[in-house]
């Protein structure tokens, strides 16, 4: 279980995180998705929890210990980060590329061996981009070199995978290639966490939404339990859920933004 | 079992085999010829006569043993620590024109030197390193802090500190007087004075720089990538430190001794990399043969010239090159 205490992040002297809503914890197995406008914290919270920044406050809580005291390789395997985009700018292969999510597993002088390259390639064949292990990674689309992300990020084969709005660049196809694969890795009792932009993806994916505001948490439910007050509260605009027929699924259409 | 296809790239195998053949070919080159002409079998007989061996034909003999290969040996070596060190420059800034003198190496040697030539020509090596080491620790102190997304400022404070060390050095020449063309002649870089005294420190910073490089050849790879390293369990700061530290130092014995030779630091690591990728396993082995190659072999040329300063040829042949590179980049 991963349990977040109290936790607060600053940045440039500017608190980012708040401190008094910022308590959760998430159940191993579990789908969250991170709602919230542009700038609200989302990303930064994904970032602290991956020790990619320090925090100010608070506790880090993974299966009851507290985080803060791994090392950087440590916490690799604990927790896996993909950032949003990534800038690719050598000229390495998709392959090289993803196996070096086997980092934290590497003993100083080894070398990625022929187990590393095959969890690489099965993690390219559930981003479904196999067949492109000996493409250049600087050579590839936006939405390739974001699945390059998540392949890598599969490969690092840790219980807790962060993501940072894995679908954005992705067609609805891909889009939905990558939520089931992070359903799929979620039962075998990893938590996936990630944060994004696209309400009906993250309400027909997720298992349990998270909303931010400026930093602080707003919101935890269900995502069946999804209302239009939290949306408009967390965004400013209207909204209407509807339910489409025979499954029941709930759709969230945005109204219009009056000024007045 | 999946392996590496590397499509588009040339073999390894063909890289060594060029690599080695031109290795071979320079020093030959660097052995033969000179100021005393001598005949292939000749050289070879020396050679085979082995160290401390008194023969008849000693003028031969010592040209071989005492003037030539120690010459040889240390340019060799000092072209295979500034390739490999631009290899690690460049994965570790994350930036193509990094160069082994980067965080300020070279600038305050020049600047130690220019000083004891200065003030007299004693200890014109000793003020040189120290000049190099203290303009390390003055950059490093400026630019490096803890993070991920500080290398602009490493190379910022390199090019701050090496502008005003540019600067005291041209108030330097301006004051040298007749001891000018001293600090000129120095700052061209060259071999002409090598000795076998210079072999042991040399030796000992290229095994630091081939060790260091065993240990982090997986960790560049990382860094040069472009990904933030600590996602992936990397401690950057501390393979940072190790590795530009590491990198300095060796090449602060070069500098101090030799003089500033340019663009083997830069030319070697692009080259191979265009013809072979950016993989480290592959890029340093053959960085270090590469440079080692390049040095000899202007080296070789410098001394064919008329005693050329080795900088200025490697400068003159290393630009036009990075400019054809630079241009098929496109």
């Amino acid at each position: 279980m991963l349990s977040v205490d109290k936790l607060s992040v600053s940045l440039g002297g500017r608190e980012i995180l708040l401190p008094d809503t910022m308590s959760f914890s998430i159940e191993p197995g579990e789908v969250v998705s991170l709602l919230g406008p542009n700038g609200s914290g989302k990303s930064t919270l994904l970032r602290a929890l991956a020790g990619l920044i320090k925090k100010n406050t608070g506790e880090i809580l993974f299966d009851a210990a507290d985080t803060s005291s791994l090392s950087v390789k440590e916490r690799a395997r604990i927790f896996a980060h993909a950032p949003q985009s990534e800038r690719f700018s050598s000229d390495y292969t998709v392959l090289e590329s993803v196996v070096m999510g086997r980092y934290p597993y590497l003993r100083s002088l080894d070398s990625y061996n022929s187990d590393d390259y095959q969890t690489a390639m099965d993690s390219l064949e559930r981003v479904d981009l196999a067949g492109f292990e000996n493409r250049i990674v600087t050579k590839l689309s936006g939405g390739e070199s974001a699945r390059v992300v998540i392949a890598r990020a599969i490969t690092q084969d840790s219980p807790v995978l962060l993501l940072d709005e894995p679908a954005a660049a992705l067609d609805p196809k891909h889009a939905r290639i990558v939520m089931e694969l992070l359903k799929e890795i979620s039962d075998d009792g990893r938590i996936i966490l990630m944060a994004m932009h696209d309400i009906n993806l993250a309400i027909s994916s997720a298992d349990r939404l998270l909303f931010l505001v400026d930093g602080a948490l707003v919101g935890d439910m269900s995502s069946s339990n999804i209302t239009e007050d939290i949306l408009e509260r967390v965004y400013g605009i209207p909204w209407e859920i509807w339910s489409t027929g025979s499954d029941a699924r709930l759709v969230a259409i945005p109204g219009k933004y009056i000024t007045l | 079992m999946t392996r590496v296809d590397h499509s588009g790239r040339l073999p390894v195998a063909f890289g060594y085999a060029g690599v080695l053949f031109c290795l071979i070919l320079a020093v030959f080159s660097g052995l033969f010829f000179g100021d005393v002409k001598l005949t292939v079998p000749t050289l070879f007989e020396m050679l085979s006569l082995g160290p401390g061996a008194r023969p008849e034909e000693a003028i031969a003999y010592d040209v071989v043993w005492r003037i030539r290969l120690p010459r040889v040996l240390s340019a060799l070596m000092s072209g295979a620590i500034l390739a490999s060190c631009g290899v690690i420059f460049q994965a570790v800034l994350h930036n193509p024109l990094a160069e082994p003198y980067t965080l300020g190496v070279a600038g305050g040697a020049a600047f130690g030197a220019a000083c004891a030539i200065s003030f007299g020509a004693v200890g014109v090596t000793a003020a040189s390193f120290a000049g190099s080491m203290g303009t390390l620790f003055v950059v490093w102190l400026l630019g490096e802090r803890r993070g991920d997304s500080d290398r602009s400022r490493l190379i910022l404070a390199g090019v701050i500190v090496g502008s005003i060390l540019g600067a005291g050095l041209t108030l330097l020449k301006a004051l040298a007087g007749e001891r000018t063309l001293a600090i000129v002649v120095w700052l061209m870089g060259s071999f002409s004075d090598a000795n076998w005294l210079d072999c042991p420190p040399l030796s000992i910073a290229l095994s630091v720089l081939v060790l260091i490089c065993s240990i982090y050849v997986n960790e560049m790879d990382i860094m040069a990538s472009g990904t933030e390293g600590s996602a992936l369990g990397l401690n950057v700061h501390k393979t940072r430190m190790f590795l530009l530290g590491g990198a300095s130092l060796a090449v602060s014995f070069v500098v101090s001794r030799f003089g500033i030779i340019g663009f083997v630091g830069l030319v070697v690591p692009h080259l191979l990399r265009i013809l072979l990728g950016p993989t480290h396993h592959r890029l340093l082995p053959l960085s270090f043969f590469g440079g080692a190659a390049l040095l000899t072999a202007a080296d070789a040329a410098a001394k064919a010239l008329n005693e050329l300063p080795v900088g200025v040829l490697t400068a003159l042949v290393g630009g036009p090159i990075f400019c054809f590179i630079l241009w098929r980049r496109n």
